[in-house]
């Protein structure tokens, strides 16, 4: 097993002090991996994954990465933690041009990073560069997953997380995205993704994990979850699990 | 001591008639959460439509039609309604601070009226010989006083019970969901709105009652008596009352229109007369002060039950 | 010779406008960050203007308004009151952040409740200003100025000239800013997603700093400018906050940009409608341009459609 960048241990979180959403759930993520988190609506798969990234009410458990505790710092943090978040919606600043989103993105970077990673990111994905004014508003739904997956490299995250990045998405851009991803983690990031889109997402995933009423449901290879019976037919089916 | 009994009696008339307002203004914000920036333009419309409807007539004024005290007690509310409707119609479907800015614009636009449209309002001079309510039955000066807090204590008795009976009742009880969840709002969609402009229209009347039984007690009117600052008196007064809670609307005028005039007397008396407008700056920022902090450390004298989260959490 | 008066009295209402005009454009400038930014209608934003006129008023009253420079009425040292006043009042308007506002924010308060906060703050900013200065006008300067022709038909004091002039080159300095300074993309990214933002790395209470500052700074010059074409009042901020709110609301919510051009409408349908209706009422022309624009385009003219609705 190789050793996890990103660990998350009996998370509780939620929007309303005293209500959480999430009750102590864990999970892993090491890199180069990608692992997606299913389960059925309001199972607190988003919540997971904002309370990481600081958007929302911690109310215990640990998170760490890379070794460093990062548990329920402030949001603006945990990009110099090397955690790279792209929301569900909002993902882009729709009144920014592309190149604008990026350098946002590279915020905390100083000028000579920024130059360089500005260069990385457009030498990555030449579409973006061929329309670098264009503001984020006239982005297909496509387009702005692209945008918001290279906002979130801007600073070269050791992990990136993703709030069903491709909800809303045309089969064909679907697998596009997946196919960034894969690319990705290739490279050492450990990916970390909720989706919807269950069966696809397991296919180029390397694990996952089901939760269920903001509680750990169950967990396993990719390969595991695809096949077994149980999680095929609530959650992979289209089917959703009556509460 | 008939001088103090005098004084006191005057004190409770005008307790009352900012009580009908607290009233009125109570629904609007207490149960239904909208932020009526523009209270003194309602007091002042019904003020100004029951001098308007029921001074004696003068040949350069259009208005002055001498009708009876109860008519233009129901002209006060409708003309009321009516402002309200105008404002409200606009602002329902946006956000609370487009009414809060609506209704404080709605109010610097009346007065404007109040000091231009000279033939309808007399313009900085005002209306007089305005017809007390039984003036002929009661011509003492303390005996009319006492009739008048006897009809007020009536009269805010009525609105206070109606009031009290409509937050109690279904339709009240969606406003309150509606004022706590904005997602409840959502799901209502064009009801809740509904709702809404229905209690600001209502609450906007009451208002406009409180001015016409202010100026039908006093006799006359002029723009200068619906200043900004009464706005700010009466949210100061549902404030530190507790709003959403009508009996601590009145407790709150009572509490601060006593400290006002007896900071007033104070300042009156002690304050070399070249520095009046000063001491009448101290008492605006008290007045201020009282509010800002009420806010900071007490934060439920303003909202009661106010909301856990931030809306604007993420 | 009748359609000559004409056209002279509509250029010189014009002028008047576009000059009332510039000054609404600085306030709602700060109104329409507060709006973005800060998600809250400011109330007390107006005595931020009369706040910036008085600390200039004060600094040259210390170091007198100078020598003229050429036409105009004032010397260099007014300029200097400027930059002092922007400065000072930037730093009013921090404090007043830090007081109220911030502790509000930070318990999570009701926008409302905000709001609200803001009348109080203007009520004792504005009573303060009474209480220091007096309730007496005030001047600048007492020299006095002969209107020169800038334009056939058109006369306009040297000051009123100056006034156009710089609040072109300071909206233009915030346009740049934001256009292309990494500070001016951070604000402009905070004021569409706060949360996107701060995702982003970006310390939103900084940037929220910077907007306090950015905003005392405008109104600053707006109430300078107030003041050295009209005079000094206690109440001269507030009796603009209509006129700066319509103008804000008018730009349209989310648009820096809208705010200028509504504060120069704003400007220019108050001077012009005095050509048709009594004087008295120029100063509800807003109230009826914002009930116009809250029922027909409650987003503005350049804002985006859903950020005024509930």
């Amino acid at each position: 097993m190789i050793d996890s960048i990103l660990t998350a241990r009996n998370v509780v979180a939620g929007y309303v002090p005293g209500m959480p959403i999430v009750h102590n759930v864990s999970v892993d993520v090491a890199p180069g991996e990608i692992v997606t988190i299913i389960g059925p609506n309001g199972a607190g798969k988003s919540t997971l994954l904002k309370a990481i990234a600081g958007l929302v009410l911690f109310e215990g458990g640990e998170v760490r990465c890379g070794g460093q505790d990062v548990s329920g710092h402030p949001a603006h943090e945990l990009v110099r933690s090397g955690i790279g978040f792209a929301p569900q919606t909002g993902n882009v600043f729709t009144t920014l041009s592309i190149h604008e989103n990026l350098v946002v993105g590279g915020h905390t970077l100083g000028r000579t990073l920024l130059r360089e990673r500005l260069a990385a990111v457009y030498a990555r994905f030449p579409l973006l560069a061929a329309r670098k004014y264009a503001p984020g508003r006239v982005l297909s739904g496509g387009q702005r997953q692209m945008l918001a997956i290279a906002r979130a490299l801007m600073t070269d995250p050791r992990v990136l997380m993703l709030d069903e990045p491709t909800a809303g998405l045309a089969p064909r851009v679907v697998g596009e995205v997946f196919a960034d991803l894969r690319r990705l983690a290739a490279s050492g990031v450990a990916v970390l993704m909720v989706e919807q889109n269950a069966r696809a997402a397991l296919r180029v995933s390397d694990r996952g994990y089901v939760l269920t009423d903001g509680r750990n449901h169950m967990s396993g290879s990719a390969a595991q979850l695809l096949a077994d019976p149980g999680i095929g037919e609530a959650f992979l089916g289209g089917r959703r699990l009556a509460s | 001591m008939m001088g103090i009994v005098a004084y006191l009696v005057f004190f409770a008339i005008v307790v009352l008639i900012f009580g009908v307002a607290t009233l009125g203004l109570n629904l609007q914000w207490g149960t239904t959460g909208l932020f009526n920036a523009g209270v003194v333009g309602f007091y002042g419309v019904g003020g100004y439509t029951q001098a308007i409807l029921t001074a004696p007539g003068r040949p350069e004024l259009l208005g002055n039609l001498g009708l009876p005290w109860l008519v233009g007690i129901a002209g006060a509310m409708a003309a009321s309604a009516i402002a309200a409707a105008i404002v409200g119609v606009a602002t329902v479907r946006l956000r609370g601070d487009y009414l809060a800015i609506a209704t404080f614009g709605i109010a610097v636009a009346l007065q404007l009226v109040a000091l231009n449209w000279e033939r309808l309002t007399g313009g900085s001079l005002g209306l007089t010989s305005i017809p007390r309510p039984l003036a002929s039955v009661f011509e003492e000066p303390l005996s009319y006083d006492l009739f008048y807090l006897c009809l007020m204590l009536a009269i805010a008795g009525t609105v206070y019970v109606a009031l009290e009976r409509i937050v109690r009742s279904p339709w009240g009880r969606v406003l309150k969901a509606v004022r706590e969840d904005e997602t409840a709002a959502v799901a209502l969609g064009k009801d809740a709105r509904r709702f809404r402009l229905q209690a600001f229209v209502l609450g906007s009347t009451v208002i406009g009652l409180a001015g016409a039984l202010y100026v039908s007690f006093i006799g006359f009117v002029s723009p200068f008596d619906f200043v900004p600052i009464i706005t700010f008196q009466i949210w100061t007064m549902l404030i530190v009352g507790g709003s959403g809670n009508n009996k601590g609307a009145l407790l709150g005028v009572l509490i601060v229109w006593g400290l006002w005039t007896a900071s007033g007397t104070l300042i009156s008396k002690l304050v070399p007369a070249a520095f009046q407008t000063q001491g009448g700056a101290v008492q605006a920022i008290l007045i201020g002060l009282v509010l800002v902090v009420t806010l900071l450390f007490k934060p439920r004298g303003l909202i009661g039950e106010e909301p856990v989260v931030s809306r604007h959490l993420g | 010779m009748h359609r000559e008066a004409g056209k002279t009295l509509l250029a010189q209402a014009v002028a008047d406008g576009l000059l009332t005009g510039a000054i609404l454009a600085l306030g709602a400038l700060g109104v329409s960050l507060s709006l973005q930014i800060l998600r809250f209608a400011n109330f007390s934003h107006a005595e931020l203007l009369t706040w910036g006129a008085y600390i200039a008023l004060t600094f040259t009253t210390f170091a007198t308004a100078g020598t003229p420079i050429g036409p105009l009425s004032f010397g260099w040292q007014l300029l200097l009151a400027v930059v002092v006043a922007g400065a000072a009042t930037g730093l009013v308007a921090l404090a007043v952040d830090r007081l109220v506002f911030n502790q509000l924010r930070a318990r999570h308060a009701h926008n409302l409740t905000m709001v609200f906060a803001s009348f109080g703050v203007a009520l004792i900013l504005r009573n303060l200003v009474l209480l220091l200065w007096g309730p007496d006008a005030h001047y600048y300067s007492d020299e006095l100025q002969i209107a020169v022709e800038v334009l056939p038909g058109i006369r306009l004091l040297p000051d009123q000239v100056f006034v156009l002039a710089l609040t072109l080159v300071l909206v233009l300095a915030l346009h740049l800013v934001l256009r292309l300074s990494r500070l001016g993309m951070a604000m402009r990214a905070m004021a569409e997603s706060p949360a996107l933002a701060r995702v982003c790395g970006i310390e939103t209470e900084k940037a929220i700093r910077w907007t306090w500052i950015a905003s005392g700074m405008l109104a600053a010059a707006g109430g300078v400018f107030l003041g050295l074409t009209v005079q000094l009042r206690p109440d001269m901020g507030f009796n603009l906050l209509l006129a700066i709110f319509t103008a804000a609301i008018l730009g349209g919510t989310g648009s820096l940009f809208g705010a200028v051009i509504g504060g120069l409408a704003v400007g220019l349908a108050e001077n012009l409608s005095v050509l048709i209706i009594p004087s008295g009422y120029k100063a509800a022309v807003p109230f009826m341009l914002l009930m116009l624009v809250l029922y027909f385009r409650p987003q503005g003219l350049f804002g985006a459609a859903d950020r005024a609705a509930t």
